[in-house]
């Protein structure tokens, strides 16, 4: 079953982040559905749990003309201020067991929809090496701000 | 009453380690399935594939793509036993998640088809998409392909439509 935690709607002015905190904890996963654009040129955007800790990851992406994968700090692709107007991105995180003591591993499919022949589709595996429950999480831009009308929805699946 | 939307079906955690993990008996009920999995690989490396109703016959297709961190891969697969959900493998130790999506499992008019994710974060991230050749609905799902170590997880959701 999935459940609604929260969703968070940017409002006029924009956010520097969207954090989510007290979360529950009875569920087996947590999903994470984003809908974001951002103010500067700038497609990149990181994921953090809790406090501390550190982040590995590996990316697999596609840009509509070249393919590549990396290790960047990068969790979430999300439309910029030179994208189509009104277009905004499309990401699905997934966190497994996240309430269990053991370092937590999440799954990232993320795409800058864009109406144009440049966008960002990418995969991404990350994980946190902390062992605590999963208890906030929070996204912040590499850059800039998230734009008004930029959407984050926290889901439980149980 | 409608049928729940996202409803749990299934759910493993290994408390020892095991060769194979098979959900069985699924229910005809739901419009698709999905299969979430975090496996944590036994010594040797795990090289986890998926079969269905426990066919190991030429009759599984797949196209994949993967990044390697500098190094890209795009191939298809035909006539194939089973359907590797991370070609690369996963080493002992590690913690690798996929999730497998699986569109019309109890249609009996079609063949499967089925989307699936894999992601090794200190090695590969696998896209794949698979089509299991037969009309039959899909009532088990297998997956093999070395050792799962104890706490690896296995959750199956039904997904009405």
């Amino acid at each position: 079953m999935i459940t609604l935690i929260q969703t968070s709607t940017v409002g006029s002015g924009g956010a520097a982040s969207i954090e989510f905190t007290g979360i529950p904890q009875e569920a087996k996963d947590l999903l994470l559905l984003l809908s974001l654009r951002n103010s500067v040129d700038s497609s990149s955007g990181t994921l953090a749990f809790n406090t501390g800790g550190s982040y590995t990851r590996m990316r697999f992406f596609g840009n509509g003309s070249t393919e590549d994968s990396d290790t960047s700090a990068i969790d979430i692709q999300a439309n910029t201020s030179v994208s189509t107007a009104n277009t905004f991105s499309n990401t699905e995180v997934c966190v497994r067991n996240y309430s269990d003591a053991q370092a937590k591993h999440y799954s990232v499919n993320s795409v800058n929809e864009n109406n144009a022949t440049l966008a960002i589709q990418a995969f991404i595996a990350g994980r946190w090496s902390e062992t605590a429950a999963i208890t906030s999480l929070e996204l912040t831009p590499t850059s800039g701000d998230f734009v008004e009308h930029s959407t984050a929805s926290l889901y439980s699946i149980s | 009453m409608p049928t729940p939307t996202y409803e749990l079906l299934h759910s493993t955690t290994l408390a020892s380690p095991a060769s194979s993990i098979t959900i069985g008996s699924i229910e005809g009920t739901y419009g698709d399935l999905i299969l979430e999995l975090s496996y944590i690989p036994d010594a040797p490396a795990l090289k986890p594939y998926l079969t269905v109703n426990s066919d190991t016959g030429a009759n599984y297709n797949y196209v994949l793509m993967r990044g390697v961190g500098g190094t890209e891969v795009s191939a298809s697969r035909s006539n194939e036993n089973y359907i590797f959900l991370n070609e690369n493998g996963i080493g002992s130790g590690e913690i690798a998640t996929s999730k497998i999506q699986i569109s019309d499992y109890s249609s009996t008019d079609k063949h499967k088809s089925m989307l699936i994710t894999a992601f090794r974060v200190s090695g590969n991230v696998q896209a794949t998409a698979g089509r299991w050749a037969s009309t039959a609905a899909i009532t088990s799902i297998t997956l093999t392909g070395g050792s799962f170590e104890i706490g690896t997880t296995a959750n199956l959701y039904g997904v009405s439509k």
